[in-house]
């Protein structure tokens, strides 16, 4: 149930971003001059609405994480950590646990992440420090 | 690494989730926009107007081949979002490296619809006279000079760290020397009128930071003045005499040779001289920085005993024989490049017994200062067996190549012997 919550719970996150400004999210420069002069949006706009119902029922079951090992923490760790950048940044790394206290510090007060409720972080430390931590 | 094609072939979903990030719909037609929609545009060369409509797990045609980003071909991809990208040590063999080849290191999303004509290059601050100035007036009012020109990121060879250190995990090929054209840093500069206390350059870009927040910037780095003034420098339009590739930068970059590839500005937007050591993104904490003075690997570095990196450190590359070969004859030719931050190369020594005994390689002058110099030796292998072919470089300050990495928290600087590893049967 969790499971389920979370993932539906990171489709409806998306939504907005789906919906409203995906250009702003992923790719939109600065608003210097020249770009607000240029034609940033070539990209034809109509039909873009996403189809709420498919995404929102998406079946999780075969939902691959991006490739994170199950675990506790899992969800988590790709809800909060696959916004910004791949997860492949997360799955280059096998760091102690302090490193990773320190990654997450900057990611919040650096990178603009908002930063987590105690339980949860815990969960993602955790779950970092299990799958990638240093190796023994 | 498993090729597209393959990668494709197996597990077409997982495939789109590793290469382009992208998120299938239920219905499994298009995938979600934001991430690797830009991506897979990217990677085109082109924004996909019809993506609602792409079966996920369908190879767009462009992407048949093994290449993944419009104009490269070779590279070994660590991150696609951003996309981060080095060149196997034997595909850098080529004396200029070809654009094809250059690694890319991307720290935020680099700006789509890049407009030539309208490109803006600011340069305000603590000058005399503030500059505005297009491409064109770049073109018309300095003198255009084409420089081979290394550039090599400040981690690369991070993958070595043990314990290891955070960040891509580069191996060897996060560095290239390619012909850059375009106009001197310095000249701009003093056209700009360089006002009193100025003491350090800050770089601007137009590449987006990875959360969409318009406010923040993914990266701003600067160097020193009297870097800055350096001659070698240059405010660069051509690569290997064509326009920057996008991912190298287009339409304008800096390129400040013999410092990290991060002083080195892509998608240039403005330069400002500063009263103080700049303090934008990644000038600071951890950022490009390494200790004072040695530490144990592992060791927990206050912020405080860390510097900024300033020149890269003296460094050779054996790029011929891949590693791995198998080789059937006894005689070799090698080949390779050596550079260094700090002036002129003026030896490389060749191993093929584990450091016992050395030979000179034959080493070339540097075509301008900041290039690579290309080196070659030919080696007789006595009998059958493995061998390492161990490259030492040494610059004209007397420092070289160390055997094993001296040991800092962010994994910068590893200009340890390069070793390659063959087996001979003769
Ligand atoms: C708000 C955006 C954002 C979110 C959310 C985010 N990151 Fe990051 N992260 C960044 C940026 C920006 C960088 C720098 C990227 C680069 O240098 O290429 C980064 C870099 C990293 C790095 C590399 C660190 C280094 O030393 O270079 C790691 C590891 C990382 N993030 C882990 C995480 C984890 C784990 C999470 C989830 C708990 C997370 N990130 C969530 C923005 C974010």
């Amino acid at each position: 149930m969790m499971r389920a919550f979370l993932v539906f719970a990171f489709f409806l996150a998306s939504l907005p971003m789906l919906m409203a400004c995906e250009q702003k999210q992923a790719a939109e420069p600065k608003p210097t001059p020249e770009t607000a002069v240029s034609d940033i949006s070539a990209e034809p706009q109509a039909g873009e609405a996403p189809d709420e119902e498919t995404a929102l029922s998406e079946d999780e079951d075969d939902f691959d994480y991006d490739g994170l090992p199950s675990g506790e923490g899992q969800e988590e760790v790709f809800v909060n950590c696959s916004g910004c950048h791949s997860l492949r940044l997360v799955q280059q790394q096998g760091l102690s646990r302090h490193r990773w206290e320190e990654i997450l510090d900057w990611m919040v007060e650096e990178q603009g992440m908002a930063s987590l409720d105690p339980p949860e972080h815990e969960l993602v430390v955790n779950y970092l420090v299990t799958h990638y931590g240093l190796p023994e | 690494m498993k090729s597209l094609t393959q990668h494709y072939q197996a597990d077409p979903r997982a495939a789109d989730h590793d290469i382009f990030g992208r998120v299938a719909h239920k219905d499994r037609r298009g995938f979600l926009r934001g991430a690797g929609l830009s991506a897979l545009g990217l990677a085109l060369g082109s924004a996909i107007p019809f993506h609602r409509s792409m079966p996920s797990g369908l190879i767009p045609v462009g992407l048949a081949q093994d290449m993944i980003i419009e104009g490269k071909d070779g590279l070994t991809y660590l991150n696609d979002r951003p996309v981060n990208a080095e060149t196997p040590a034997h595909l850098l063999n080529d004396d200029i490296t070809p654009t094809a080849r250059h690694f890319i290191r991307n720290n935020g999303v680099p700006p789509e619809g890049v407009n030539v004509q309208n490109w803006r290059l600011t340069v305000d601050g603590l000058v005399q006279n503030i500059l505005d100035l297009s491409i064109e007036d770049l073109k018309k009012r300095f003198e255009v000079v084409t420089r081979a020109l290394v550039i090599e990121c400040g981690g690369n060879g991070r993958a070595a760290f043990d314990p290891p250190a955070s960040g891509n995990q580069w191996s060897l090929g996060a560095v290239a020397c390619a012909q850059w054209t375009g106009v001197r840093l310095m000249d701009v500069l003093t056209a700009a009128g360089v006002g009193e206390g100025a003491i350090y350059t800050a770089h601007e870009g137009a590449d987006t930071h990875l959360s969409g927040d318009p406010d923040k910037m993914p990266i701003s780095r600067g160097v020193p003045i009297e870097k800055a003034m350096d001659p070698n420098n240059l405010i660069a339009f051509e690569m290997n005499g064509a326009p920057l590739h996008a991912m190298n930068g287009a339409p304008l970059r800096l390129v400040i040779p013999g410092y990290p590839g991060s002083v080195s500005q892509k998608w240039l937007t403005r330069i400002w001289l500063r009263d103080q050591i700049h303090d934008g993104p990644k000038m600071t904490g951890k950022s490009y920085r390494a200790p004072q003075h040695p530490v144990a690997p592992g060791t927990d570095v206050p912020k405080e005993d860390l510097a900024i990196i300033e020149n890269m450190p003296v460094k050779s590359l054996i790029t011929s024989p891949q590693t791995g070969a198998a080789l059937t004859e006894s005689s070799l030719s090698i080949h390779g490049h050596a550079w260094s931050g700090s002036g002129a190369i003026d030896q490389v020594q060749i191993s093929i017994d584990f450091g016992a005994t050395w030979e000179q390689a034959y080493l070339k002058k540097a075509e301008n200062p900041f290039a690579w110099q290309h080196f070659d030796a030919d080696i007789e292998f006595p009998i059958s067996g493995y061998y390492e072919i161990w490259a030492r470089a040494r610059d004209e300050t007397g420092a070289s190549q160390p055997f094993a990495i001296s040991w800092n928290p962010k994994g910068y600087l590893n200009n340890s012997v390069h070793r390659v590893a063959v087996t001979v049967k003769i």
